[in-house]
């Protein structure tokens, strides 16, 4: 009888084994259409007894592979925040056939200032000339504006990341510690390794990571630059947020467990993810772009300044048709952080304002000294002439705007619309580069660890012959257990 | 042998992929098959963006050139016009004095056809274009020649006269003048009411430089004349001296230097005149030559603009095409993949 009877459990330990399978096929279907699930794998081999036995699940994992979806994580998410805020910069150029850029505007000014030299008494000539010198000012101050926003945004962005960084690794602390103190049972470990995996891909979205699985299975979490991130507990990021930055005022850098992680004089810097794209904003692209509006902003109000006529001249050169906060004094020939912001039309010329149009013609806005029109003629060309000249003449700029640093103004407003689009096509390039990127290695990681459900469906299909099959032996036992029992009566 | 499927989610995230990309460029190229343009200008010419800024603003100066060119050359004309009247006054003066040197009443005639050629020149010279004097030179806002008859001139004339001669210009004691006094006088008195600051005082409000016009980048011409002109001052001595000295009460040796003097000094005048239309006449030439440059020049600009700018209309509509079918392809393939499924099966 021990026949029937061994025939009898392998049965039933058949059918508990093609349950327990069943169970994780369903599992894997339900999570079929989430991107952070590992598949689970059921395996079974045979017991002491001879039964069948189901072996703990495994969980699909390839370190490697997530590693590398890591690090295209970081890179994308990164080049798509720089791109995103360079964007918001190029704006301010425009479409090249539209009349809203600065070297639209320079140009359109320097046509109205040939105009009016051309015919001197004409004062409608004149107004469209100060006009267009209000356009230009405007069109200056507010692509500084946008600078200063998207700097501003970006140290918010910074902000933001640090906090964002800080609560996932409170997030992973509990998680990681739940996972080294194998306190769970296998089902829920599972879950926690995989909402642990969840962190981590968020993690690097913000910051490049490197990662070290433990033998405990906890996981160490390092900066692309090398920082302690995360090693049994979490490290904390410091950052000062500035509540508005004004030009040429730098930004608090970030620290990670003391170390300073972004900006020039870092020992470990971070290498990628938004964090790093946006200390790069805010503290190189951002400026740089402020630096040549400020030097062009400069350059317009040096050219258009009057000096002393007298026949001994005694008084300091002073601001003309633009000034700006430091008016009258004329800006020294260095770099000026902010003029861009600053710059307007003289009210001294502005009819709108009750200013004098023939002070474009003749000089004179700091008073009598500074008139070059002696004669008081109508048609006196001699000013506006050098004015022309000047707007035509290369000037030299500072180094700090990353452009050649002799250039006439027309020459600097169209070679500093093209660093702006040049930065964006790079950007461009590179965002579209690292997005292929991290969609290769999303697809190589999500074929090892993700489920096909046409694989579940073959499984379960075979779990359900197998559950029959050893239901038949059951029933078939039990058929030959009474037969038996009508011999024996 | 374990042969890892390919994930059911990858399948679907690539598929959404590929078909947002194609749905990308697609709407890319019909744009550009609208605008005939790139649909992203600057990211399509990244760096080159400020080459091609520097091409609009040169493309916009150029238009500009042309524009302000074709107004500085129809001033210029509407000036030939003025100096072309003065010469016709000088001329038809001339025939007068030639005509009446012998006559016996050449003193009445020459009186009154100086006095008309004076208020021809003076309205001839006094023609504005534009609201604005020709002959003003920077002072386009003032009258450039008084009004002769009443104005300071005539008293200068008169005060001269009197303290040369002892006696007024009307006074019958004239009739004694000689020949050598009228020639004396002449050269002495009544030249200094033509000196600079005399002749700004009495005649002319123009100052002597003139309004440059800029015609290119490189290039400023003199366009223009003013009533400082020396054979506009030339005409007026021929014509005063006629108008005022002739009186009618002059012997004939006397008026016969008179009128030799004003037909030197009027002659004089048609020569100059000439000179300064053919100077214009010059200037006038370089406009036309540099506006032939600049209108090559605009085409030049043009053409590289809508070369590095536009697309060209039949790759973008063979692309569209091509998207079309991409894109129906895909969505074909789309859904025979959602329909593959072994659920479709058991």
């Amino acid at each position: 009888m021990s026949g029937i009877s061994s025939a009898l459990s392998n049965a039933i330990s058949g059918l508990l084994v093609s349950s327990g399978q069943t169970a994780v096929v369903s599992r894997n279907i339900t999570k079929a259409n989430d991107e952070n699930y590992s598949r689970e794998i059921s395996t079974t081999s045979t017991g002491a007894s001879g039964a069948a036995k189901l072996d703990p699940t495994q969980r699909a994992a390839d370190k490697k592979l997530l590693a590398a979806f890591l690090q295209s994580t970081s890179i994308s998410s990164g080049q798509s925040t720089l791109l995103d805020a360079i964007t918001q910069l190029s704006n301010t150029v425009g479409d090249v056939q539209d009349d809203g850029s600065i070297a639209w505007s320079v140009n359109q000014f320097q046509q109205k200032l040939q105009a009016t030299e051309a015919d001197p008494g004409n004062t409608t000539l004149a107004s469209q000339a100060i006009a267009s010198a209000k356009t230009l000012a405007s069109a200056l101050k507010s692509a500084s504006q946008v600078t200063q926003n998207v700097r501003n945004d970006a140290d918010a962005g910074i902000a933001t990341s640090v906090a964002n960084i800080n609560d996932l690794l409170q997030q992973f602390q509990k998680l990681d510690n739940s996972i080294a103190g194998n306190s769970l049972d296998p089902d829920s470990r599972a879950a926690a390794m995989d909402a642990r995996d969840a962190i981590l891909k968020k993690l690097s979205a913000e910051i490049g990571i490197q990662t070290v699985t433990r033998p405990d299975n906890s996981t160490a979490i390092y900066t692309d630059g090398g920082v302690t991130l995360f090693d049994k507990s979490p490290r904390t990021l410091t950052f000062v947020a500035s509540s508005s930055l004004a030009p040429g005022v730098a930004g608090a850098p970030v620290y990670a467990d003391g170390v300073q992680i972004t900006g020039a004089n870092s020992p470990m810097p971070s290498k990628s993810g938004n964090l790093v794209a946006y200390a790069q904003v805010r503290d190189q692209i951002a400026p740089t772009y402020q630096n040549q509006l400020d030097e062009i902003a400069r350059a317009l109000v040096t050219s258009f300044s009057e000096t002393d006529q007298s026949a001994s001249p005694s008084l300091p050169d002073a601001t003309g048709l633009f000034s700006y906060s430091g008016s009258p004094a004329v800006p020294g020939p260095s770099l000026s952080a902010g003029l861009a912001s600053q710059i307007k039309v003289n009210a001294a010329f502005d009819p709108t304002v009750g200013g004098n149009i023939k002070l474009l013609r003749d000089g004179g806005a700091n008073g009598a000294a500074y008139s070059y029109n002696a004669s008081n003629s109508a048609g006196f060309q001699a000013r506006l002439q050098s004015l022309v000249q000047s707007l035509g003449q290369a000037q030299s700029f500072s180094t700090a705007t990353q452009l050649p640093t002799s250039n006439t103004i027309l020459g600097l407003a169209t070679a500093s619309a093209g660093w702006v689009e040049s930065t964006r096509s790079d950007a461009d390039s590179k965002s579209t580069n690292a997005q292929a990127a991290q969609t290769r290695t999303k697809a190589a990681l999500l074929s090892t660890t993700g489920v096909n459900l046409d694989l579940e469906m073959s499984t379960m299909l075979n779990l359900e012959k197998s559950y029959q099959a050893a239901a038949k032996v059951l029933t078939t036992v039990n058929q030959m257990m009474s037969d038996l029992m009508q011999v024996v009566r | 042998m374990v042969i890892n499927g390919i994930s059911t989610l990858v399948t679907a995230l690539q598929t959404q992929d590929s078909l947002s990309t194609a749905q990308k460029k697609l709407n890319d190229a019909v744009t550009e098959q609208s605008t005939l343009r790139h649909a992203d200008v600057g990211l399509t010419l990244g760096g080159n963006v400020s080459r091609n800024l520097n091409w609009r603003a040169k493309l916009s100066d150029t238009t500009n050139y042309l524009d302000a060119n074709a107004q500085a050359l129809s001033r210029a004309d509407a000036l030939q016009t003025t100096l072309d009247a003065a010469r016709t006054t000088a001329s038809s003066f001339l025939t007068t004095l030639s005509g009446s040197r012998n006559a016996a009443n050449g003193q009445s005639l020459t009186q009154q056809g100086s006095g008309f050629a004076i208020d021809a020149l003076v309205g001839a010279a006094n023609a504005t274009y534009g609201g604005q004097y020709l002959l003003g030179g920077l002072n386009t806002d003032v009258t450039p020649l008084n009004a002769y008859q009443g104005g300071p001139a005539q008293s200068s004339f008169d005060t001269a006269f009197q303290s040369f001669f002892g006696f007024a210009k009307t006074d019958p004691a004239a009739s004694t003048i000689t020949a050598a006094q009228m020639n004396s006088f002449l050269q002495g008195p009544y030249e200094d009411l033509f000196q600079s600051s005399s002749w700004s005082a009495n005649f002319s409000n123009a100052t002597s430089n003139n309004l440059q016009s800029r015609i290119d980048d490189n290039q400023q011409v003199d366009l223009s004349a003013n009533a400082n002109d020396a054979a506009i001052q030339d005409l007026m001595r021929g014509m005063v001296a006629v108008q005022e000295a002739g009186n009618g009460k002059l012997n004939s040796t006397a008026y016969q230097a008179l009128v030799d003097y004003s037909m030197g000094k009027v002659s004089n005048a048609i020569q100059g005149l000439g000179d300064t239309q053919a100077r214009i006449g010059a200037a006038q030439q370089t406009v036309t030559q540099t506006n032939t440059k600049l209108s090559s020049m605009k085409d030049v600009l043009d053409g590289e603009i809508q070369r590095t700018e536009g697309v060209d209309p039949a790759e973008v509509a063979t692309r569209v095409n091509n998207l079309t079918t991409q894109l129906e392809a895909n969505y074909t393939v789309t859904g025979k993949l959602a329909k593959l499924s072994l659920l479709n099966y058991i």
